[in-house]
């Protein structure tokens, strides 16, 4: 698992019930079947933004990109990329 | 065949007649307003949002406002009662004709419904709850303890928020309809506030068996965006216009009451003149308000204009503007009136619309409305709020 995802998980864990400390959120599995609602979604990129120093564009901000771990995870890195360049 | 629409000029008769008399003693004793309420009825208000085909008035929130404003001339906690009772006929009437025509039914001949949504640890989130429904069988156990039940003890019929089961999440929101006589229902405290007074808002406890029928069909989301939150939010809003409306009014139509000449006339003008500003204000936005919803209503609106930022940070703009603006001017108000007329008991009953209205801002607290609109207005350029409430 990338150091993304590692941080990506204790930036969602907060957001989400029943993930302990101790677990790793499932990487497929849907974010609102673990809690998350539209308001907290909105929290969640906020973090996100803010902690890897990113700005998701317009066409990213939908229920696709924050649908699962893995989604989320594949966009950070994909704008990581794209500033690195 | 229709029903005869009720008419502004009726409901400030009822105001003039019932309401505004009883307002004192409601407020003193700490009383539901009975005979407001029994008038109310009697005259057709509490069908304003039942249907014609089930005995209703069918009738729109901008009209209802207007109405629900005039009543609060004269008494707030009636006002509110009337404009809680709308907010739960319209949840019924919008999303559950199929399953709880009989109730409103009830509604157009005088039941009057109320709200329970406030539970122990949940901090006023409307759309979580955490006292599961427990279904054994075909029978569906129901328990719930809440703190706050506007007129709790004097209601036929309520409207309670429950979760699904007990796997469910908290967001799993399921909406319930019962009446008082088919389960147990328990008055668990009294209600002795600074004001609203009359609105009797008790601690209840409720335990009891219901069927399948009893929930409301559909995602509580949606009726919570289509209908809850707007009709309640224009109602509120409407009953604490109108309360400041009433007092100022009182004050202005005495003369006598203020000193009008001399060096402090200027100051009196200016401030009664923003008291009135405010007002306007208000009413400004909650006719913005009531005529955006009942056009979303009447279009057949999708979920999915529920869900527009701009439309969600309207509706708690008025909510917010009402709350905050309307206690302003009733602060203003027992400034300007001075002691006698402001700060003790009297005709204009300015006092009692101060404390009133000082309860307007913590009805559903103003700091989580604008929390939310603030997070709203952050990504309200794209199109996240919708797009990710439905993936």
């Amino acid at each position: 698992m990338s150091t993304t995802d590692e941080l990506l998980t204790n930036l969602l864990r907060p957001f989400l019930r029943g993930v302990s400390p101790e677990q790793q959120v499932p990487p497929e599995t849907p974010l609102i079947s673990l809690g998350l609602d539209s308001l907290k979604a909105i929290d969640l990129l906020f973090s996100v933004e803010e902690h890897f120093n990113i700005q998701f564009p317009d066409h990213m901000l939908n229920g696709d990109t924050f649908a699962t771990h893995r989604a989320l995870s594949t966009a950070v890195e994909s704008l990581l990329a794209a500033r690195a360049k | 065949m229709t029903q005869a629409a009720i008419v502004p000029e009726q409901t400030r008769k009822l105001v003039r007649e019932v309401i505004l008399p009883h307002a004192r003693a409601v407020d003193e004793e700490g009383r539901f307003p009975k005979e407001s309420v029994s008038a109310l009825a009697e005259a057709g208000y509490l069908r304003w949002f039942v249907p014609r085909s089930l005995g209703g008035l069918q009738g729109t929130v901008s009209g209802f406002s207007e109405h629900c404003a005039i009543v609060g001339e004269g008494c707030t906690s009636t006002a509110l009662i009337l404009a809680m009772h709308a907010q739960q006929t319209a949840v019924l009437a919008k999303h559950a004709l199929d399953t709880h025509a009989d109730l409103l039914r009830k509604v157009a001949s005088g039941y009057l419904l109320a709200s329970v949504t406030t539970e122990a640890g949940k901090g006023g989130h409307l759309l979580t709850a955490h006292a599961p429904l427990i279904r054994k069988g075909s029978q569906i156990l129901f328990e719930r303890t809440a703190p706050v039940v506007s007129y709790g003890g004097y209601a036929n019929g309520y409207l309670a928020t429950m979760r699904e089961s007990e796997e469910a999440l908290p967001e799993s929101v399921a909406l319930v309809a019962f009446e008082q006589a088919s389960v147990q229902c328990e008055v668990r405290g009294e209600w002795n506030a600074m004001g609203m007074r009359g609105t009797c808002s008790v601690p209840m406890h409720f335990k009891g068996v219901l069927t399948e029928g009893a929930i409301l069909p559909g995602a509580f989301r949606s009726i919570a965006l289509q209908t809850m939150v707007p009709v309640g939010h224009i109602a509120w809003a409407a009953a604490w216009y109108g309360s400041a409306r009433g007092a100022l009014r009182r004050l202005t139509s005495r003369r006598n009451a203020t000193r009008r000449t001399g060096d402090s006339a200027e100051p009196l003008y200016a401030k009664l003149a923003e008291i009135r500003l405010n007002l306007d204000l208000v009413w400004a936005v909650i006719e913005q308000a009531a005529r955006t919803i009942d056009q979303l209503w009447s279009s057949n609106a999708q979920q999915e204009a529920y869900e527009a930022i701009p439309f969600n940070v309207l509706i708690n703009n008025v909510k917010l503007a009402a709350a905050r603006l309307c206690f302003a001017a009733a602060s203003s108000l027992v400034e300007l009136a001075g002691l006698a007329e402001g700060y003790l008991p009297a005709q204009s009953g300015i006092e009692r619309v101060f404390r009133d209205l000082r309860a307007a801002s913590l009805m559903f607290h103003d700091d989580r409305l604008l929390a939310t609109n603030g997070r709203l207005l952050l990504v309200e350029e794209t199109d996240f709020l919708r797009r990710a409430a439905s993936p």
